[in-house]
């Protein structure tokens, strides 16, 4: 079972994920902010993906990103947020972002990415 | 403006002071005028010329006092309600920040309610599924005990055939015995016949030895014999005839005994039985298809809920781009308030003027847009054109982009000033 780690501080888009993606049958662990998030990753917990948002407090999403992508090089790690800016968006590539998805993206097509860069999910 | 009704305030109010400060001096010039020149300078008409601007001055003071006293009172409401704009702010924050938290209290519960519903249907699916395959398993086990039981009973109804012609056999053998007892009855009586044509012997026997007398006294003794022989051979024939004749009955009320117990013979309720198996087996052998088919919709209904599940998750993602709406008229509103309670110092003299305008204030906000909607809605308010999304297509996301077209048709996608919903990099 593939594992997939969710960093938001919405406790709404946190649950709407979890319930989503472990019906479809994933093992889901979560963060509500980015420094949660790193303290987890830094304390042992290797993902298969990574969904983070990217306005969040303590540690935004693009930090997050570029923390993360120093621990774990290949996961793939997709930005989920309201953010439109494309200077925002050219950060979290430049950053280690693997996609960026503007919210509310749909169960069936969040699925579909993550089988798109987590190929046997 | 209040600040410019507070400049205007003070400007009168310096005029008028400047007024007074020119009356008095030209008094003061006319009394020195008349000390020096007594006759030049009347006194009189130095006083008079004081008192007549005097006079003058006081009713043009009166109109200036009432425009104070009007200035006054508008500054003192405007402060007045300076200072419930702040009081006003925070309701609004207040209810703002209750409506978020209703909002999400409610999506939360509609979400947990959502799982719940999807893990009750999956413990049903898996119960159901159980059932069936155990509804198979005995449908497969009771079909094979069916046929056991029918090839049992076919063996038992072959050996109670057997049986019955053994049993039909026996009985003709009994009926058999029973003629040949039947055949008896003429012995029976040629013994009698025997019997009587003895006696009759017997009779004339006596009659010979009564008539030989003394000689023929021991003949007539045999002759006594052979009557009291005939006599119980006459007996003994009747009784064999009536021996035969019970014997011979006897058999056949037990061959007509036998004969209606073959009517009901267990043959035949074997018979029964087995037709009774066979219906039996022949509706297992429709329930197991009926089975499988409630299985495979079971199977497609689930499919069905757990899609719609899905999807209502992440539908309930809208609450989290309201609460960021939310949010940021909560962030407003406080900028708001903090700018006008500035201004209510600013009135009341205690501090420098706001260190932006109101204008200024209003595009600072756009910084903190993260979404199209309120670039488009801050545009749209003040009149301003904004350029419309170009959503593009990116190949290796086009699967999820076409996905993506169901929730557009629905209303809910969020479009984007720059690139498209969904991007791989």
């Amino acid at each position: 079972m593939k594992s997939v780690f969710l960093v938001d501080d919405s406790a709404t888009m946190l649950m709407s994920l979890k319930g989503t993606l472990e019906i479809s049958g994933y093992k889901v662990d979560t963060a509500t902010d980015g420094e949660a998030a790193l303290s987890k990753l830094r304390g042992g917990l290797k993902p298969d993906l990574i969904i983070t948002d990217i306005n969040m407090p303590r540690m935004d999403g693009i930090a997050l990103i570029r923390e993360a992508r120093k621990l774990l090089r290949f996961t793939p790690i997709l930005a989920l947020t309201t953010e439109s800016q494309q200077g925002k968006r050219d950060e979290a590539k430049k950053s280690g972002a693997t996609g960026w998805l503007v919210k509310p993206v749909g169960g069936a097509e969040l699925v579909k990415v993550i089988k798109q860069v987590l190929p046997g999910a | 403006m209040p600040d410019s009704i507070d400049s205007v305030a003070r400007l009168r109010q310096r005029a008028l002071w400047t007024r007074r400060a020119v009356l008095a001096g030209l008094a003061l010039a006319l009394v020195a005028g008349h000390a020096l020149w007594p006759e030049a300078v009347p006194l009189t008409h130095g006083l008079s010329l004081a008192l007549g601007f005097g006079l003058a001055m006081w009713w043009r003071r009166r109109p200036d006092r009432v425009r104070i006293g009007r200035t006054h009172r508008t500054t003192e409401v405007v402060v007045q309600d300076i200072s419930t704009l702040r009081q006003a702010f925070a309701v609004l924050k207040q209810q703002v920040s209750a409506t978020i938290t209703t909002s999400e209290t409610a999506v939360m519960s509609m979400m947990e309610r959502m799982n719940r519903v999807h893990y009750r249907a999956l413990d049903l699916r898996t119960r159901v599924v159980a059932a069936v395959e155990r509804s198979h398993s005995l449908s497969a086990d009771s079909l094979s005990r069916a046929g056991e039981h029918g090839v049992a009973i076919d063996s038992l109804a072959v050996h109670q055939q057997r049986f019955e012609e053994a049993r039909k056999q026996n009985q003709d053998r009994v009926r058999a015995v029973a003629d040949q007892v039947r055949q008896l009855m003429p012995l029976a009586a040629l013994i009698a016949d025997i019997s009587r044509q003895t006696n009759l012997l017997a009779i004339n026997a006596s009659i010979e030895a009564a008539r030989a007398g003394r000689e023929g006294a021991g003949f007539k003794v045999v002759a006594a014999e052979v009557r009291r022989l005939s006599t119980q051979t006459t007996e003994a024939a009747r009784q064999i005839s009536e021996g035969i004749t019970a014997a011979a009955q006897t058999i056949d009320e037990q061959v007509n005994a036998a004969s209606q117990i073959d009517e009901d013979s267990s043959a035949h309720q074997l018979s029964e039985i087995a037709q009774h198996i066979q219906t039996m087996s022949a509706t297992l052998s429709d329930v197991v298809p009926y089975l499988s088919e409630l299985s495979t919709n079971m199977d497609t209904g689930m499919t069905e809920v757990t899609t719609d599940i899905i999807d209502t998750l992440g539908d309930m993602q809208f609450q989290d781009i309201n609460r960021q709406l939310l949010e940021q008229i909560n962030h407003a509103l406080s900028s708001l308030s903090d700018h006008f309670s500035q201004l209510y110092h600013l009135i009341d003299g205690e501090a420098p003027p706001p260190p932006v305008m109101l204008e200024e204030l209003l595009s600072l906000w756009t910084q903190n847009y993260v979404m199209h909607s309120q670039r488009r809605a801050h545009a749209q308010a003040l009149g301003q054109s904004i350029p419309e999304p170009e959503v593009v297509r990116v190949p290796d996301a086009a699967a999820a982009n076409s996905a993506a077209d169901d929730q557009e048709a629905r209303g809910l996608t969020l479009a984007t000033s720059h690139g498209p919903r969904i991007e791989l990099f």
